[in-house]
């Protein structure tokens, strides 16, 4: 098999000869041990697979935290003409929506260096969270429509959080167009007992310290500063989205087989844009994409009580107010220049973010001369970053950078090389608390089944497609 | 029937090999729950019926898995016992789970790339799955897993036996 051709210092090609049904070549942004890394796997054979979808724009993309996945591999970017282009569940993953969200505070990591502990245990008491939790919030399937078409706000509106905080998130907190009889009775079952949950894996919610600023006047105008207290929660669409992705992956299934295509991968099972599949799809995933912004939002609003619970403070002093929250799981319409004339594409992102430069509309208001903020988490025990989009993500990405560090350990090996109390114990050692996960979880978690997050997000800045802001350093984290 | 669990990156699988169809589902439903449940034991107190019906038989064993997923997620249920009564083969209805060699030269191999043509009945199974309430399992849940994937699918008689491969994503 042909191997990937360098064309740039952080960009490699996977040309059309690389698999015989390649529509576009493929783009990987990479240095020589990201490729290498991904060579080993079935990455780059994923990102030409993509490559063969119908209606596919520019390139196959791949992000330099790219690892195996399903389908699409994971840190894949594509996009699709709304004329004969496509919509492929597995291009968006089963955790519709997974993303990140980063809150502020107000408080100094020197404040509470020694008082970590009991606001971790505090933290973990409060979060629902772990394999079969059961939230705090008692959704009916009324409670779970509205949800549905209202997102974060929604939640907001229930009383779980602050009007402004909508407007700190990516599209004001709502996707439009969702449609709640689109969701299935399954899938509405699978998120009655799961709204304002962590879940488990890799979801997490830490808290950190900014350690360093790298842009000073991108981090004044996110209310960042060296040394301050911040909290970033990491979670998604739970069962909900599991369920939606797996409904409609049959959906799009039978499509494929009605219209005599073939995919080299099953799981890139996808229907026309514009067609009934593809239009009910996107209706649901809108839907999933709702939910777990409400999730995310539901979560933030405990961590917010917990924090006044712990320091006896209300919420003024504390300062609690939303940065932002991105989402890395999704497909979304949007307007691009392809060879010199503007475009809408449907632009799937499975493990990449957004990453939109200043004035683009996109772009909160509060933000907007400065760009989106990107939020990056680490792996466990490691830095986590905010970065700051740019106008080369639009014009080689379609506006898209990377998600996290990207997995380069498969799970059994990780809980083979890694004993999990010891993990914990290390981490301790190293100043870092962490509360919740069962050991073996904590071995699949180590930092050593992970690429090197620095590494990563230096890549993208290297390739343009999104800078550092400031760097972010654990100091306590919970676990599901 | 055996199986054991695959290599890959950032997700879990499975590749399961028995003498009958029955036993094949029946082993990919043992090896995916004890991904999920750690192997923990467990004395079935209540039981639900499982029949499913699906296009060929990797889209059959897709709709399995996941069923089970659900049952695990959404109905809070840690199950342990797996009673799998029969699973027919989509085809000319000649494919039968416990006709072994017989399947085997009429041609019953059925891959994730084989799609239902004009005239082929369905695939289905019929099963009895018990388990009792998670909260009630020392321990609950090993692993999250969120779905069975069509990446890598397959459900194939080969060198005698019938073959399966999942992958999950975790």
């Amino acid at each position: 098999m042909t191997r990937a051709i360098r064309t740039g210092d952080y960009e490699w090609e996977i040309p059309t000869s690389f698999k015989p049904g390649m529509r576009v070549p493929g783009t990987v942004f990479a240095d020589e041990d990201l490729i290498e890394n991904a060579s080993r796997d079935k990455a780059l054979e994923q990102v030409a697979n993509v490559a063969f979808l119908s209606g596919i724009v520019g390139r196959s993309l791949a992000m330099p935290d790219i690892h195996w996945g399903y389908g699409f591999p994971i840190g894949g970017v594509a996009a699709f003409d709304v004329a004969g282009g496509v919509v492929s569940p597995g291009g968006v993953g089963f955790d519709i929506s997974c993303g990140v969200r980063l809150v502020k505070t107000a408080l100094a990591a020197e404040e509470i260096r020694g008082d970590v502990r009991g606001l971790v245990a505090q933290l973990a008491r409060d979060i629902p969270r772990g394999l079969g939790a059961r939230g705090r919030i008692n959704a009916s399937e009324d409670v779970l429509r509205r949800v549905f078409k209202g997102g974060g706000p929604e939640l907001a509106r229930m009383g779980y959080g602050r009007e402004e905080d909508a407007g700190r998130t990516e599209r004001g907190g709502v996707y439009e167009g969702a449609d709640p009889d689109k969701v299935s009775a399954r899938a509405y079952e699978r998120g009655l007992n799961q709204l304002g949950t962590l879940g488990s894996g890799n979801h997490f919610l830490e808290v950190q310290e900014v350690e360093k600023v790298f842009l000073p006047d991108a981090a004044r105008a996110f209310g960042l500063r060296e040394g301050q207290v911040t909290v970033m929660i990491h979670s998604g669409s739970r069962g909900t989205g599991h369920q939606i992705c797996t409904d409609y992956l049959q959906v799009m299934d039978h499509a494929v087989s009605r219209l005599g295509w073939e995919l080299p991968d099953r799981q890139l099972a996808c229907a026309p844009l514009g067609s009934g599949e593809a239009s009910d799809y996107l209706a649901a995933m809108a839907c999933a994409c709702n939910y777990a912004i409400g999730n995310r939002q539901a979560l933030m609003h405990f961590t917010r009580l917990a924090f006044e619970h712990h320091f006896k403070a209300g919420p003024e002093s504390l300062g609690m107010d939303l940065l932002f929250d991105v989402s890395h799981n999704v497909a979304r319409f949007e307007e691009h220049e392809v060879d010199g004339a503007r475009r809408e594409v449907c632009v799937h992102r499975k493990g990449a973010t957004a990453s939109f430069p200043a004035g683009h509309p996109a772009v909160p208001e509060e933000y907007r001369d400065v760009g989106q903020p990107v939020l990056i988490p680490g792996d466990m025990g490691t830095h986590s970053y905010v970065l700051v989009g740019t106008g080369t993500a639009m014009d080689k990405s379609f506006g898209s950078t990377c998600h996290g560090a990207g997995r380069t350990m498969s799970r059994s090996k990780a809980k083979k090389t890694v004993d999990g109390r010891e993990l914990k114990a290390r981490l301790e050692r190293e100043g870092i608390v962490v509360m919740g996960g069962k050991p073996n979880l904590l071995a699949e978690e180590a930092p050593e089944a992970y690429k090197d997050v620095t590494r990563v997000v230096d890549v993208c800045e290297g390739a343009g497609l999104s800078r550092k802001v400031a760097m972010l350093k654990p100091l306590g984290v919970v676990k599901g | 029937m055996e199986y054991h669990t695959i290599e890959h990156t950032a997700d879990v699988g499975i590749e399961v090999s028995a003498a009958s169809l029955e036993e094949l589902f029946s082993g990919a439903a043992e090896g995916m729950l004890s991904i999920m449940l750690g192997g923990v034991e467990i004395a079935p107190t209540a039981s639900t019926e499982v029949e499913i019906q699906a296009g060929d038989l990797a889209e059959l064993m897709f709709k399995w898995l996941n069923e089970l997923i659900f049952l695990v997620g959404a109905r809070g249920l840690a199950l342990g016992a797996v009673q799998v009564r029969s699973v027919t083969a989509g085809g000319d209805g000649r494919e039968r789970g416990a006709a072994g060699d017989a399947a085997e030269e009429a041609g019953a191999a059925a891959t994730a790339d084989d799609a239902p043509g004009p005239g082929r009945s369905a695939s289905s199974i019929a099963a009895t799955v018990g388990g009792v309430p998670l909260d009630e399992v020392e321990g609950s849940l090993e692993t999250e897993i969120k779905a069975a994937t069509y990446h890598e699918l397959s459900v194939e008689r080969r060198d005698g036996a019938w073959r399966a491969r999942v992958i999950f994503d975790v």
